[in-house]
């Protein structure tokens, strides 16, 4: 696809974006790889090349970034891959917070996200607590309190146990005693459909699933799933906090690392880049639009970070009864 | 406004210089990567996704959806030339493809394929234009026991492919079955006769699987058979090259079968091209007069299926469009491609943004049309691939595919896989398992299973939910149908007396 | 076609898809089958195993039994090897799938173009018997052109090998 893409680029006579070189004393001198944990298309491919897409169109790195799909068993393949990689600077990975979780239930996954060289995290992705528009829930305790007196009534579309959705499910029914099952469906496509056709009451919508649902009247959010309120989303809508429920929220957060013992040089160089990243028009314009919010936290306290939402996701899990083997 | 002045807004947009121009760059990628195995659309779509954000959406739009619907054009090239499936969609135009390009009408083969694409690719856009809001009423009401159904339905489909020993048949099906249960638990995350592979955690991938069992063991059991000097027959002359009028007028029922089928399956977000496919290979060999000959290389076996995978792109972008809903990958990656230009899709894209749904509705036509001519005088170029001496043609055949199998897989274990299944696929052959049914079951036995679990789950546990639903109760009716055909038919046969049983056509 | 008496090939491939639905219902049983939340993982193994330990069975059964004078009719391959009347054929095609199979690890250890030419090479050589220059100059061609294809012109990433080499 290179050379097609060469030509499509040249057709549209675009310019070859060198950029003025900058004085720095470590520059990648080879194509930069960025693993990613999904195929093409999906939430980290996808979140991938929006960041190097800012990259490139704000001209803040000479060096070529290209997508690597390592793919299986969830982020193991990925997080393994990157872990091999010891010492090289030309390689970087974006996490998901299942980088987190599969470390915790898989014992193929042999690497920690702490062990790897923390370089930035980007985003949290915020969410929605939906249901469809002519529900009779109107406020998260409506549906709460129905799912109380009646258990195991209404239904929550849902992915894996072990995503963010299915936590929050988990933390909610473990905090209020109220019950109600997660069905689980592959895609987002499908979980839409679900709740769109009625055959299931709930669902938690990433922000950047959102589209104009609440907007066209299909859906009526009932809660942020987010400690503050996200400015892209209606403003009518409470957090969950708010709601009334004190509970921990799963985070999703997004960020970038690189392999274990990456040069000081390098590091450097990146932390420099992705703190550049977020602070441009481009980079504000694709938070607009996919309605994510920036949560820069930078290198020196992403260590911490990271570790402090592993013991949450390990809680969490174990409440949910998920064996934990780490 | 209203659908015709509609389109005919669109066709103002589509037929611009600039728009006419990535239409044609879109349908060129899209028949290049098609051709080529273990490179889909949905991988070159993102790939391609940062040269178009410069772009004028419509534009960038329009050539995303050429490379989607292009693809599902060249995925049957290679299917019918060397059994060796393009795409997953073409996995079933192997049959009657190849068989007919094995009788020396690889030519005409080539033709029907892009024919039928073309007929059912044009129908799905029609529905699409004028029927985009009732139908996408009617996707959302399958819910999971009407999957549930569908997906029984098309097990049930495995009479039809069988061949004459139904318990080898049943058993191809249930190893199938149990081929796509392996890797991890959607429900539960458990994993399952991963063996301890951290590279089964995700499954088998399909394109390893169908590869390995039609395309190299079609290599093993043509160097068996000493086919040393030419495997097929080359065709000779113009007249070769392209369908005949009868071939053509076997197929009618097909390309409207493929068209509808195709359509409609395609609309559902819990099916996909696939299943599509497969489904109107059933339905067409169902329903024809001399069902004995599929598999032998007949048209009509051909064309439903082609023309299927290409009404359904037609069918998948209608929730797209209406409804913001994607059903398979490479839908979902057009609309992340929408969303990064500021176009949100969903039930006020075709008010508010005219321009761009009109304009895409509109470039689906050109580019069907555009398609057509592309691919039809490539016929000629391609069947000379026939020529090329086989000591040279199967290595080739399995450098690609094993660069299909890595491409797919990103490690050399997808690689194994494909040399086990080439092993797996010979051995049935020549242990009389016929193949269709070991596919069959892989492409349905995930989505089956997950829609009675979520149906079991919905019902806490009733198991009446499943045929308590009208279209749920429907599809079980028309799996009970196909189920009891052969039976049926060799009842009438035995009324009408054996001889007329046989039409020729 | 193997034995008169019994059908060797129905027998094996009956005894190995019995054992295969033992092993499936025993996994299953091992997981949860009806969990609290609905129908577990074992749910539906249990199910199609539980069809296919009969279906085997009685293939077993009927293999002990003889071979079913029906099936022999159709299977082309066989009838043109027999037409053919050498007795190599079946052994060029496992050949041929071996050195598939070898290529494999020879891949992982030395790249894409080495074990393409590799596999090429046998096959010109060995199974179809060309001369040498014949069978070097298409391998060298077909791994070179290959690479050239997928890795440069449509970047796909191609098996790269432990000691360098694409």
């Amino acid at each position: 696809m290179a050379l097609l893409k060469r030509l499509a680029g040249a057709m549209l006579a675009l310019c070859a974006g060198l950029g003025a070189a900058h004085a720095e004393d470590w520059t990648p001198r080879r194509t930069v790889n960025v693993v990613v944990h999904t195929g093409p298309g999906a939430g980290g491919d996808a979140f991938a090349r929006a960041v190097i897409n800012v990259i490139e169109k704000e001209k803040l790195s000479t060096a070529r970034f290209v997508v690597v799909n390592k793919t299986g068993g969830g982020s193991t393949n990925a997080i393994n891959f990157v872990a091999s990689k010891e010492g090289d600077d030309t390689t970087l990975a974006v996490y998901a917070s299942n980088w987190t979780t599969d470390y915790l239930v898989q014992k193929d996954a042999m690497t920690s996200l702490q062990s790897l060289t923390p370089l930035a995290n980007l985003i949290f992705e915020p969410a929605l607590l939906v249901v469809r528009a002519d529900s009779p829930f109107k406020t998260l305790k409506d549906f709460i309190d129905a799912a109380k007196a009646a258990p195991n009534k209404y239904k929550q579309a849902g992915g894996t146990p072990l995503g963010r959705d299915a936590m929050l499910r988990h933390i909610l029914v473990a905090h209020t005693g109220a019950q109600w099952p997660l069905v689980s469906f592959p895609s987002g496509g499908e979980r839409l459909s679900a709740i769109l056709g009625g055959h299931v009451e709930t669902l938690v919508l990433d922000g950047s699933e959102v589209g104009d649902f609440i907007e066209s009247g299909k859906l009526r959010a009932l809660a942020q799933v987010s400690d503050v309120r996200v400015p892209t989303f209606p403003k009518d809508v409470p957090t969950i906090k708010e709601a009334g429920y004190d509970i921990r929220i799963p985070l999703q957060p997004r960020g970038i690392v690189g392999p274990p013992k990456m040069s000081p040089a390098a590091a450097e160089y990146y932390r420099k880049l992705f703190a550049k990243v977020i602070e441009t028009p481009s980079w504000k314009k694709y938070v607009e639009e996919t309605r994510v919010q920036t949560s820069y936290i930078a290198a020196d306290d992403l260590a911490a970070f990271l570790a402090k939402i592993a013991d949450g996701t390990r809680n969490a899990l174990k409440s949910a009864n998920i064996e934990v083997i780490r | 406004m209203d659908v015709i002045s509609g389109l005919a807004h669109g066709f103002g947009v589509a037929l611009g210089p600039a728009n006419l121009m990535w239409c044609f760059v879109g349908c060129f990628l899209g028949t290049v990567i098609g051709i080529i195995p273990g490179l889909g659309p949905a991988a070159t779509i993102a790939i391609l996704l940062p040269v178009t954000y410069n772009m004028d959406p419509t534009g960038g739009i329009i050539m995303l959806c050429g490379i989607y619907y292009g693809a599902k054009y060249g995925g049957s090239t290679t299917s019918i030339l060397l059994k060796m499936p393009g795409e997953a969609s073409s996995v079933i135009s192997c049959m009657d493809g190849y068989e007919m390009a094995r009788k020396g009408r690889a030519g005409p083969a080539l033709g029907i394929a892009a024919i039928s694409s073309f007929v059912a690719g044009t129908v799905g856009v029609v529905l699409l234009s004028f029927l985009a809001p009732p139908i996408a009423e009617f996707a959302l009401s399958f819910s999971s026991p009407e999957y549930f159904a569908l997906m029984l339905m098309g097990l049930s489909l495995v009479v039809l492919l069988a061949g004459d020993d139904i318990v080898k048949t049943v058993l191809s099906l249930l190893l199938g079955l149990w081929l796509t249960s392996i890797g991890t638990d959607l429900f539960t995350a458990q994993t399952r006769f991963t063996f301890g592979q951290i590279s089964l955690l995700d499954g088998i991938d399909f394109m390893s699987l169908a590869i390995g069992v039609f395309a190299i063991s079609e290599i093993m059991l043509s160097i068996e058979a000493r086919e040393r000097v030419r495997l097929l027959t080359i065709p000779k002359g113009f007249k070769n090259l392209l369908p005949s009028l009868e071939e053509l007028k076997a197929c009618r029922f097909a390309f409207l079968n493929g068209s509808i089928t195709g359509f409609i399956i395609g609309v559902l977000p819990g099916a996909g091209s696939t299943i599509s496919s497969f489904v109107a290979y059933g339905v067409e060999k169902a329903v024809s007069r001399h069902p004995e000959r599929f598999g032998t290389g007949v048209p009509e076996g051909l064309a439903a299926p082609e023309g299927a995978n290409n009404a359904d792109t037609g069918g998948a972008l209608l929730p797209v469009l209406t409804l913001g809903i994607p059903g398979g990958s490479s839908t979902a990656i057009l609309m992340s491609a929408l969303v990064l230009w500021g176009v949100r899709p969903g039930p006020l894209l075709m008010t508010q943004q005219p321009d761009i749904f009109w304009g895409l509705v509109a470039s689906m036509y050109v580019g069907n049309v555009v398609l057509l001519i592309m691919n039809l005088p490539l016929i000629g170029l391609f069947t000379q691939i026939l020529r090329v001496p086989l000591y040279v043609l199967f290595p080739i055949i399995m450098g690609v595919a094993i660069a299909g199998a890595y491409g797919v897989s990103g490690n050399m274990f997808g690689v194994g896989l494909l040399a086990a299944f080439g092993l797996l696929g010979y051995g049935m052959q020549k242990l009389g398992f016929p193949a269709a049914p070991l596919i069959l079951g892989f492409v349905l036995g995930d989505s089956m299973e997950r829609a009675l679990r979520q149906s079991l789950t919905m019902s806490n546990g009733d198991p009446s939910i499943l045929v308590a639903r009208p279209i749920s109760a429907v599809l079980l009716a028309l799996a009970a149908l196909i189920l009891l055909s052969p039976l049926l038919r060799r009842l009438r046969n035995r009324q009408r007396g054996p001889a007329p049983g046989l039409p020729t056509a | 076609m193997l034995s008169q008496k019994l059908a060797l090939g129905d027998v094996l491939s009956g005894l190995a898809l019995a054992l295969l639905s033992v092993y499936i219902i025993s996994a299953s049983l091992s997981w949860s089958v009806i969990g609290e939340m609905g129908p577990g993982p074992g749910f539906f193994p249990i199910l199609y195993a539980a069809v296919m330990l009969p279906a085997s069975l009685w293939l077993l059964v009927r293999g002990m039994r003889g071979p079913r004078p029906a099936t022999a009719a159709v299977e082309p391959a066989e009838d043109d090897a027999e037409a053919d009347g050498e007795g190599g054929g079946t052994q060029a095609a496992l050949a041929t799938w071996l050195a598939l199979a070898v290529t494999v690890p020879v891949m992982s250890l030395a790249g894409f173009v080495a074990g393409c030419f590799g596999l090429s090479f046998f096959v010109a050589k060995v199974v179809f018997r060309r001369s040498l220059l014949a069978s070097t100059l298409s391998s060298a061609g077909i791994a070179l052109g290959l690479y050239v294809l997928f890795q440069v012109l449509l970047d796909v990433d191609l098996p790269a090998g432990l000691i360098g080499g694409r």
